[in-house]
């Protein structure tokens, strides 16, 4: 069960990926990250997302792995490395398995 | 055949495998993007750094030990002071001397500062580089002889008439024939000016202790001194050659310096165009 605090930590992890993946592929980031289900980009200039869907750690996943799919191993070290600021304050558990 | 091969169709893993090395690659150069992103930053913070020393040494330094300066300059030669004791005398000399070179340090310090941030304001007019390298060797040929050392100017015939900044470049030509002095111990120096097309060249030849590979891409930066500088020279600031090369480059000219080795002795060069202005 993830606490309403923690969920508003999910966009901005989302952000992040996406942030750091535009770094190395440019605009290409945000097109591939809004094919993602349940991602909904409301401001690509300012990083806002919104998730939806009942579970946030999933739709992490799977623009983890859209990456992945796309740009191989290395762009989920890229993700991983993104996110991992934001993981700290977040219980084991709430951790999405593709960042672990 | 080879027209078929281009051709031919790409298929899916061999495009998933440029795909995911262009990934590494731009992942490289964005890596290397931040680096250097941060080493610029440190960059600034310590430029900052060195903008609010430089700030501190100008006004705050420089006035305490002008200050002192003054009061001694005052004590000794104020007659509503009374005459000053015999056995006062000597230290309050002294401390006048040591004060007036402080200020000097400090001045030179600042200057080398300012020349090397681009923010010194040259006088530039048209001078003679013969009349100013003539005399400061004659200047210079007495310290030479305090030292046991021969100091020889030769001028090629020619005009050496240029735009330039003549205080500036008089203490750069001073500190390069100074600089040689300090390090000779035995033997002599030789200055030779000559004009080459439409560039003048000055070198200063010694005698003296040499220049190492180590110190050599060091010799012109600033606080770039021999490492046994200080036995050789105790008032070595090691500012004395970055000002030359400040001031020589901002007349877009250049200086290097030959040496065969440690103690084979220098030969320092400074090429200034007569275009220069």
């Amino acid at each position: 069960m993830i606490v309403m605090d923690k969920l508003a930590q999910f966009p901005q992890i989302a952000s992040r990926i996406i942030k750091e993946q535009e770094l190395i592929i440019g605009p290409l980031a945000w097109i591939e990250a809004q094919k993602v289900s349940d991602i909904k980009i409301i401001d690509q200039k300012q990083g806002q997302i919104d998730l939806g869907g009942t579970d946030p750690k999933q739709v992490i996943d799977r623009l983890v792995a859209r990456y992945d799919r796309l740009f191989g191993r290395a762009s989920r070290e890229v993700s991983k490395e993104a996110a991992a600021p934001l993981l700290v304050s977040l219980a084991p558990d709430d951790i999405p398995s593709s960042l672990r | 055949m080879a027209e078929n091969d281009a051709n031919a169709q790409i298929s899916s893993e061999e495009y998933k495998k440029v795909t995911e090395e262009l990934y590494k690659q731009n992942l490289e150069i964005v890596r290397l993007y931040k680096q250097v992103d941060h080493l610029n930053h440190e960059l600034e913070a310590a430029n900052e750094g060195q903008t609010d020393l430089i700030h501190i040494i100008n006004h705050q330094i420089k006035g305490y030990l002008a200050k002192a300066r003054d009061i001694f300059s005052e004590l000794l030669s104020e007659p509503s002071y009374g005459p000053v004791p015999l056995a006062a005398k000597p230290m309050l000399e002294e401390g006048f001397n040591s004060l007036t070179e402080g200020v000097d340090f400090v001045q030179k310090f600042l200057t080398v500062a300012n020349i090397e941030r681009g923010t010194f304001a040259y006088n530039i007019q048209q001078i003679d580089l013969k009349k100013i390298v003539t005399e400061i060797s004659e200047k210079e040929k007495e310290r030479a002889k305090e030292k046991g050392l021969s100091l020889e100017l030769v001028v090629a015939l020619g005009d050496y008439n240029m735009r330039g900044d003549a205080s500036q470049l008089s203490q750069a030509v001073r500190n390069l024939i100074d600089n040689s002095i300090k390090y000779t111990p035995t033997g002599g120096l030789k200055v030779n000016l000559e004009r080459g097309g439409d560039k003048i060249l000055l070198s200063v030849a010694d005698t003296g202790l040499g220049i190492s590979n180590e110190l050599k891409p060091k010799l012109f930066t600033k606080g770039g001194r021999g490492k046994d500088s200080l036995k050789v020279n105790v008032n070595s600031t090691g500012y004395g050659l970055s000002f030359v090369k400040g001031v020589v480059g901002a007349h877009q000219g250049r200086v290097w310096a030959d040496s065969a080795g440690p103690n084979q002795g220098s030969t320092f060069y400074m090429e200034l165009p007569v275009s220069s202005n």
